[in-house]
């Protein structure tokens, strides 16, 4: 399995992946077989929203009003790094009805601790739009990387740059 | 002036009193909590350090479960309880 | 006693190898052969499971089997009762439908590609484009930020629904560029605001590099507009579509 993301303008061949690009055909596509059979989540309270109604959200417009009313003005894109992004996804949480494998998964990385912070949600939903476009990929690779029972890496190593747009 | 010349073409503009606003606000903060690009970014930016060794694979595992806990509770993945 | 439930990653024609890696509940992957068909199964004993864990492992059993064979995948979480109601309720009554999907899908490899705005440079392209836009904007720029919400709403809208014409266009262009050279395509949903477009290809694996060509060429041609993120080759989660039926042997 591989993916590439083309640093703008060219693009090789399809490059190793990760779970980002896969996680929606594997959540949302394959053979439906009978929904009740499906297995139950822990304390996950089921929630439908349909994603054209987020995109066409007031939220989302006045995203765009905001955006279109700063272009011209110089905009920094500052870097955010990993800490701050593991910081947050224990902080936020997500609507803090996750219990079980969530919580221990953050007490074995932090320790504990829920602080509930609506800035920083805030935050890495607008670091996140630059983000999701400063990363590219370059590199060839063809073979199917072999990955460890613990979950070890899906792609093998390769350089990478990364552009930033503003 | 331009403001007022601005909300006479507004379409409907009469009607977006303050329950409409109420209804939006509202609207906005659930938009925010079942934004899905935040979760993208973050699982591009696991995936980054997963291949960068940044940190240590069961530590990118737990988090990217975390994340695909909230993707999984936006998108409503569940179906009925199936009882073993 | 009971048997236990079996957890479905996917089906295929026979010919599958082994599967190496551990699934569900980290438990052993096996196969059923049954009707023609190979079902990847493996026992779960709890009757909760940590999801996203799964996710995975469902994804990489059926990395790995698509490395022997032509798997159809089953949406992630599917349980079944028992391996007999696999047989019986799954196999047996779809064996011909589940083949004739199998032998068209025999070959062929998905292939997913998502463009991406530059979100700036979009938004510079609209206002270019569009006299509301741009008088709308620079009228509420004389206006200071508490007052105009019901203005920026509207420019907001205005907007995207630019942004929906664009996408829509871009859209096209990709599908031009790419649908000759596939056997099939299918438009997923657009889940960001910047997406320009969210396509899985069905692709013959001996056209794969006739394909990645044509995403070199669109890439190209779509230049720095739109960041391309190609994905694959995967197994043919989007192309599973086949009406099955799983109560017809319960009436045998």
């Amino acid at each position: 399995m591989s993916v590439a993301a083309s640093p703008r303008g060219y693009i090789d061949r399809p490059r190793p992946s990760g779970l980002a690009d896969v996680i929606d055909v594997i959540l949302d596509k394959g053979l439906v077989i009978d929904a009740y059979v499906r297995v139950s989540l822990i304390g996950i309270e089921i929630l439908t929203i349909d994603a054209r109604i987020v995109i066409a959200s007031v939220d989302t417009y006045l995203r765009f009003a905001e955006a279109v009313n700063r272009l011209d003005i110089a905009h920094d894109d500052t870097t955010h790094g990993l800490p701050e992004l593991m910081e947050s996804l224990t902080e936020s949480g997500s609507s803090g009805k996750t219990k079980g494998v969530l919580e221990g998964a953050k007490e074995s990385l932090f320790g504990g601790g829920d602080d509930d912070d609506d800035d920083d949600k805030q935050n890495s939903q607008s670091r996140s739009r630059s983000r999701s476009r400063a990363s590219s990929r370059s590199g060839s690779s063809s073979s199917r990387s072999s990955r460890s029972r613990s979950g070890g890496g899906s792609s093998s190593g390769s350089s990478r740059s990364r552009k930033k747009s503003s | 002036m331009g403001l007022i010349t601005g909300l006479l073409t507004l379409p409907l503009a009469p009607v977006r009193g303050t329950v409409w606003l109420a209804e939006r606000i509202e609207e906005q903060a659930r938009a925010e909590l079942y934004d899905e690009s935040s979760i993208r970014a973050g699982l591009i930016e696991l995936e980054e350090a997963r291949e960068s060794g940044e940190l240590g694979p069961e530590e990118i595992d737990a988090a990217e479960d975390v994340l695909i806990e909230r993707l999984m509770e936006i998108r409503g993945v569940a179906g009925k309880e199936w009882n073993g | 006693m009971s048997e236990p439930a079996v957890y479905v990653y996917g089906v295929a024609l026979a010919g599958c190898k082994g599967i190496s890696t551990r699934g569900v509940d980290a438990a052993r992957v096996r196969l059923l052969q049954h009707a023609g068909l190979t079902a990847l199964l493996s026992d779960v004993s709890t009757d909760q499971l940590a999801a996203a864990r799964e996710v995975r492992a469902h994804w990489r059993v059926l990395d790995e089997a698509s490395e022997s064979c032509t798997i159809l995948p089953v949406r992630f979480g599917t349980v079944m009762e028992s391996e007999d109601a696999v047989r019986e309720r799954l196999l047996e009554p779809n064996g011909e439908r589940l083949q004739g999907l199998l032998r068209e899908l025999d070959g062929r490899v998905q292939l997913v590609l998502k463009g991406e705005y530059d979100e700036p440079q979009l938004l510079r392209e609209v206002v270019r484009e569009s006299n509301t836009i741009s008088e709308l904007r620079d009228r509420l720029r004389e206006v200071p930020p508490e007052a105009g919400y019901y203005e920026r709403i509207r420019l907001g809208e205005l907007v995207a629904e630019h942004v929906g014409h664009r996408r829509a266009e871009d859209t096209r262009i990709a599908l031009e560029t790419l649908e000759p050279l596939s056997v099939a395509a299918r438009e997923d949903e657009i889940r960001q605001a910047d997406s320009a477009f969210n396509i899985a290809f069905l692709v013959d694996r001996d056209r794969l590099e006739a394909f990645n060509q044509g995403v070199r060429e669109l890439a190209a041609e779509l230049g720095d507009r739109i960041a391309l993120r190609y994905v694959g080759p995967l197994p043919p989660y989007s192309f599973a579509d086949v009406e099955l039926d799983t109560e017809a042997a319960a009436w045998a």
